[in-house]
């Protein structure tokens, strides 16, 4: 009696598993009855085979626990009509077909050591019996030696079987999906939404094994086709499109028990919503708070408000960690230091950026709206001629010691420093395929000809001249030669010629490294579409192909420049390793844009969310400083906890009083708060002091600084250069200086870019200077 | 630079001390001040510099458009204003140095610099110590070479800023047009200022050789106005003004008051003033100042602050309409003290009107009209060295 009445109950849980196999061996007398094999099944097909994309999910899963490398899912109205899924991996033994559309029947593991060291993605045994149970199943399988299987099951029952041809690897073909579940059925959602649910659970299998060849087709159309070389990057291009794997980057961190490593997509690419963060532990898409919040943090100020990222995100580590036994789909995972993990995944994240150019490109934007009345303006068709004061740059401003300018001992302090900063040595320890040096910062450890080789010969451009000033900037020997060097336009330049493929190979055989998106060239070359031909109508095969060979060919005729101006330019005491290039400022645009050029195009820079970040990057500091001074309260604050909590929170009286709380115990479990610290915001004190008390409860400590961050933004906001504000060339180049020295120079704290660049080519592109 | 403090030092080890009148120090603080922004991206420049020598203090401030330099003789009118202990120059922030100075309870303040530029400030019992910056690291202002000085009287000075000025623009999408031109050309000083929407032009003789001729001189309408506030209306009756390149000084007795000047070519306009008329209406400046202020009580709600003006030359009349759908309308009639040529619709913003016709300084004003979307012209009844030009507004 209590076993049925648990097993219905507990319907969800995973032990009606146990309780069912229990009720299995027990025979059973009078009332309570020991269920058919069919009906069990049944049950667990509820959880197990919710929808179509589920059966998708199991099927492909099984596969790549089989050790396909090539996996094939053909779909038919979304999955209602057919799913078919077939892979190359090592096949049923013939004798091994019946056994698995047995309830708990597996391969996978055998005994409970193996349930705590789960390698494989399944191994509870209940897919294939669930789904047999509500669907026609027929499968196909050989190992590649011997004759093969073929078996058809409907509604666990098998239909027909005998011996097939003996090709390695298996072929499900699930048809009549839920024909005997008529509540089930009637719950699906439109072909349109189930094709989705497939398409997702697809990209997120293709993400996890990018070595493994993916190809999915819905009614004979392709919908995803990655190629399995193991690259991330193409897998990526293969589901968000070219743009989005090129502004993406690979990264890789290491702690004693967990390995991440993945891609993330620059901030300049987000999502409104959370579900583009992909989150994989040992190869299995999971869905975790605590990781995703990680990874928000490592995007922190880098995205604006209400906007998420899409990032893919590897971790590795001992299965003991793990326990994705949570629920039968697997999506939840419990992990052991998981605090530990929290934080790789942040700091590795908040790293990669740190050491990156995140300069978004531009693309043209529509504009424009009308008032119902229109007020005229005038149009100055003639403008007075050239008159005495039509000198640009002509200044009277005379400035011998001026702190913002140090000539050419800026640049010499960079080289120095630079073999110093650690970058590079991170990614070959990531096991990525891309070994091609680092491309962040061109001009450490590659020979300097190559680099050159693109490089738009600017010897002449010196930037703003400042008359008076000491102007001649210092040109190291070894930089001259650049300057008559061949542009790199020209059309018998190798790297310049517009043919696809001609320019991924030169990219890729000079090896070099155009770090336009800080993408490794033959790394953006290779994410054309794999070679197995193009077919899909959605994705036109030449658009796509050139449109690669167009980016591929840009990155080969727009350089970065840093190489070449290393030397001339002092503004980057780079303290991060330069992340900011060099740049010289040409004017300003509007009192709000600053206008600024070097070798490998136009920046444009706002200028107030620039001196935001710089003012915030202060703030942030300052305001961490915990002041002494403390606010005493006349009506004491009380606040009551669980008692779990409660135990929690007075272990950490020690340090809330070091904050300048004065807690007392008040009562079993409540506390009590005579005194706080005065940068509590007036009129909210109770609410941060329960914000600051979550924080405790959920991660253990509590961070003055992050607390504080609202009111650094604020004062940065208050304290910069407003739009509409001329700047003097002066102010101009403080700016650019001290944005240069900023830890994050790209975004302003709320996450608006701060610069953004238009390439060389894409103007030369523009004027139809290059085809 | 170690060197030079170190010779400038005197043997007390003090970098600069002196003894000042405090209203004479606050006074010239509060001229500087106009110069120097809270917001800047040099922060050397959030500062006032003090240079004391021999002859007095100088004070300076400095910002991207303007340098205000005010000067403190050891005495003015027999009365001293100032003791010079020990020459030398300091930069103090300005935000505090101001309201310090402002607040001090005696007559007399003491000031002295120490070695590592921390400023002592004493008046009574008040002893304020301040971080000061090196005087060395502030930028030079410009240096002018007067060749052609040309003196103006200051309350025309004044009345010329007020007449011109609030017709900059004050957006930086055309940054020309955020300035005012100046035009010197047969001892007349023509200022013209426009942000393409209406335009002011003011004419004054000023006392020159006719032979000194500068044009395209386009001064930012935001120094202008600081300038305006620092003129007082006692002392020295002239204001000196030297003109180069891309600078503009006006000195009198004690301050200069620098600007830059907007690069780039101010559009001709003299061919955007129409010279035929249509219409020409004569009104009490007063009586239809006060009609569009009423009217513009509804019109507020309209972006354009849209009036609509309506001639009846028989009834020597004009009706001034303004109506927002959502709050309602405003009818007014105006009588016309005399109507030359056919009868006029047009709608104008009340907002454009009223700076015009405040500024006008002229009881009865001439309206001439050419045209429901021409540009229209304000114009003192008998005097042609002020006008004011205003687009009309295009009504649906």
């Amino acid at each position: 009696m209590r076993t049925a009445v648990a097993m219905w109950k507990s319907r969800q849980s995973a032990q009606v598993v146990s309780l069912i196999s229990y009720a299995l061996e027990v025979a059973v007398m009078g009332r309570i009855k020991k269920m058919d094999e069919r009906l069990a099944n049944k049950i667990a097909a509820g959880e197990v085979v919710e929808r179509p994309a589920s059966i998708v999910k199991e099927l492909v899963e099984n596969a790549l626990d089989a050790g396909a490398t090539s996996v094939q899912i053909e779909v038919e109205e979304g999955g209602l009509r057919k799913i078919k899924v077939t892979d190359n991996g090592h096949g049923f033994l013939p004798e091994d077909c019946e056994a698995a559309f047995e309830r708990h029947a597996t391969s996978k593991i055998r005994d409970e050591h193996d349930l705590f060291h789960i390698r494989t993605l399944g191994f509870r045994g209940e897919a294939l019996p669930s789904i047999a149970s509500v669907s026609r199943v027929e499968l196909l399988t050989g190992t590649g030696e011997g004759p093969g299987r073929y078996l058809v099951i409907q509604g666990g029952e098998i239909l027909e079987s005998g011996l097939a041809p003996s090709n390695r690897g298996t072929e499900m073909t699930v048809t009549q999906l839920f024909y005997n579940t008529p509540a089930r059925l009637k719950h699906l959602k439109t072909i349109h939404t189930e094709l989705a649910n497939i398409t997702d659970v697809v990209n997120r299998l293709a993400l996890a094994s990018p070595d493994v060849r993916f190809l999915l087709t819905h009614d004979g159309k392709i919908l995803l086709r990655t190629n399995g070389n193991g690259d991330l990057a193409q897998v990526l291009a293969a589901i968000y499109g070219y743009r989005t794997a090129k502004a993406s980057l690979s990264f890789s961190e290491e702690s004693l028990d967990f390995k991440v490593y993945g891609r993330l997509v620059k901030p300049e690419i987000t999502r409104a919503g959370r579900q583009y963060v992909y989150l994989f532990i040992n190869g299995r898409f999971i869905r975790h708070y605590g990781l995703f919040n990680a990874v928000l943090r490592g995007y922190h100020t880098l995205l604006p408000i209400g906007r998420y990222p899409i990032a893919v995100i590897h971790i590795e580590t001992d299965p003991a960690l793990i326990d994705v036994n949570v629920h039968p789909a697997k999506l939840e995972a419990r992990i052991s230091k998981e605090k530990e993990l929290c934080e790789l995944v942040e700091r590795a994240i908040r790293e990669t950026f740190h050491k990156e150019r995140l300069i978004p490109s531009v693309g043209a934007r529509p504009k424009g709206e009308k008032g119902r009345s229109e007020q005229q303006a005038f149009r100055f068709e003639t403008f007075s001629d050239g008159s005495a004061a039509a000198e640009p740059n002509a200044r009277d401003y005379v400035k011998e010691a001026s702190p913002l300018w140090t000539d050419g001992e800026g640049g010499a302090e960079k080289k120095a420093s630079a073999p110093g900063t650690p970058d590079g040595d991170r990614r070959p320890a990531a096991g990525e395929r891309e070994t091609g040096g680092d491309a962040r910062m061109p001009e450490l450890g590659k020979p300097a000809g190559e680099d050159r080789k693109h490089a738009a010969p600017h010897g002449d451009e010196r930037g703003f001249d400042r008359s008076g000033a000491p102007a001649k900037q210092v040109v190291p020997e070894a930089e001259r030669p650049a300057a008559s060097r061949p542009r790199p336009v020209e059309p018998d330049d190798q790297s310049a010629r517009p043919d696809g493929d001609g320019a991924a190979q030169t990219v890729s055989s000079t090896g070099s490294d155009c770090p336009v998106f800080h993408e490794r060239p033959h790394d953006t070359a290779s994410l054309h579409p794999p070679e197995f031909g193009l077919g899909g109508e959605e994705r036109p095969a030449n658009g796509f192909a050139k449109d690669l060979a167009d980016e591929t060919e840009r990155e080969a005729v727009d350089p970065d420049g840093l190489p070449d101006t290393a030397g001339t330019g002092p503004k980057t005491e780079a303290r991060r390793g330069g992340r900011m290039p060099v740049l010289y400022p040409i004017g300003q645009l509007h009192g709000t844009y600053i206008l600024a050029q070097n070798e490998s195009g136009l920046y444009l820079i706002d200028q107030h969310a620039a001196q935001e970040r710089i003012k915030y990057e202060y703030f942030r500091e300052k305001v961490a400083e915990t002041d002494p001074e403390v606010q005493e309260l006349l009506l004491p604050l009380t606040f009551e906890f669980s008692a779990a909590e409660y135990a929690i929170i007075e272990q950490h009286f020690e340090f809330l009083k070091s904050l300048g709380f004065a807690v007392e115990p008040f009562g079993p479990r409540s506390v009590i708060v005579r005194a706080h610290p005065r940068w509590l915001p007036r009129g909210r004190e109770k609410e941060m002091i329960e914000a600051i008390v979550q924080e405790l409860l959920e991660r253990g400590n509590v961070s003055v600084k992050e607390l504080r961050e609202d009111l650094a933004i604020m004062m940065a906001c208050k304290k910069s250069i407003k739009a509409n504000h001329h700047l003097r060339p002066e102010e101009i180049e403080a700016l650019l200086a001290d944005l240069a020295k900023a830890e994050d120079p790209f975004t302003c704290p709320h996450g608006r870019p701060v610069i953004v660049h238009i390439s060389t080519y894409e103007l030369e592109k523009m004027f139809k200077r290059v085809m | 630079m170690a060197l030079a403090t170190s010779s400038i030092a005197g043997e007390s080890g003090l970098l600069m001390k002196l003894t000042v009148y405090r209203d004479a120090l606050a006074e010239n603080v509060n001229h500087v001040m106009k110069a120097v922004s809270p917001r800047t991206t040099i922060p050397i420049l959030t500062g006032i510099k003090l240079e004391a020598t021999p002859e007095g203090l100088t004070l300076t401030g400095s910002d991207s458009d303007v340098s205000i330099q005010a000067f403190i003789p050891l005495e003015e009118d027999g009365v001293q204003k100032i003791e010079i202990h020990q020459p030398g120059s300091i930069v103090l922030i300005a935000r505090y140095f101001a309201d310090i100075v402002k607040k001090l309870p005696n007559d007399q303040v003491d000031i002295e610099v120490d070695s590592r530029f921390v400023t002592r400030i004493r008046s009574g019992q008040a002893e304020f110590s301040l971080n000061g910056l090196d005087a060395e690291e502030y930028p030079r202002l410009p240096v002018i070479r007067a060749d052609n000085v040309v003196p103006i009287r200051k309350d025309l000075l004044k009345q010329v800023i007020r007449q011109t000025v609030y017709a900059v623009s004050t957006s930086e999408t055309r940054p020309v047009l955020t300035g005012a031109n100046w035009a010197i050309k047969n001892g007349r000083l023509t200022c013209v200022a426009t942000d393409s929407h209406r335009l002011a032009k003011r004419v004054v003789a000023v006392d020159v050789d006719p032979a000194v001729e500068y044009k395209n001189v386009v001064i930012p309408g935001k120094s202008l106005n600081e300038l305006g506030k620092i003129l007082d209306d006692n002392g020295n009756d002239w204001v000196d003004i030297a003109i180069t390149s891309n600078q503009i000084l006006f000195k009198t007795d004690n301050i200069q008051f620098f600007s830059r000047l907007l690069e780039g070519n101010y559009p001709e306009t003299d061919g955007l003033i129409p010279r035929d008329a249509k219409t020409e209406i004569i009104l009490n400046t007063k009586e239809f100042l006060q009609a569009i202020d009423r009217a513009s009580l509804l019109a507020r709600e309209e972006r354009n602050n849209v009036v609509k003006l309506k001639t009846f030359e028989a009834e020597k009349r004009v009706e001034i309409i303004s109506q927002s759908p959502e709050i309602g309308r405003v009818y007014e009639s105006v009588p016309v003290i005399d109507h030359s040529g056919e009868e006029m619709r047009i709608s104008f913003s009340s907002k454009y009107m009223m700076d015009a016709l405040t500024r006008i300084d002229a009881e009865e004003i001439k309206v001439t009209f050419t045209g429901a979307m021409k540009p229209f012209l304000i114009r003192p009844l008998d005097d042609d060295n002020i006008l004011m030009l205003i687009l009309p507004i295009r009504t649906n």
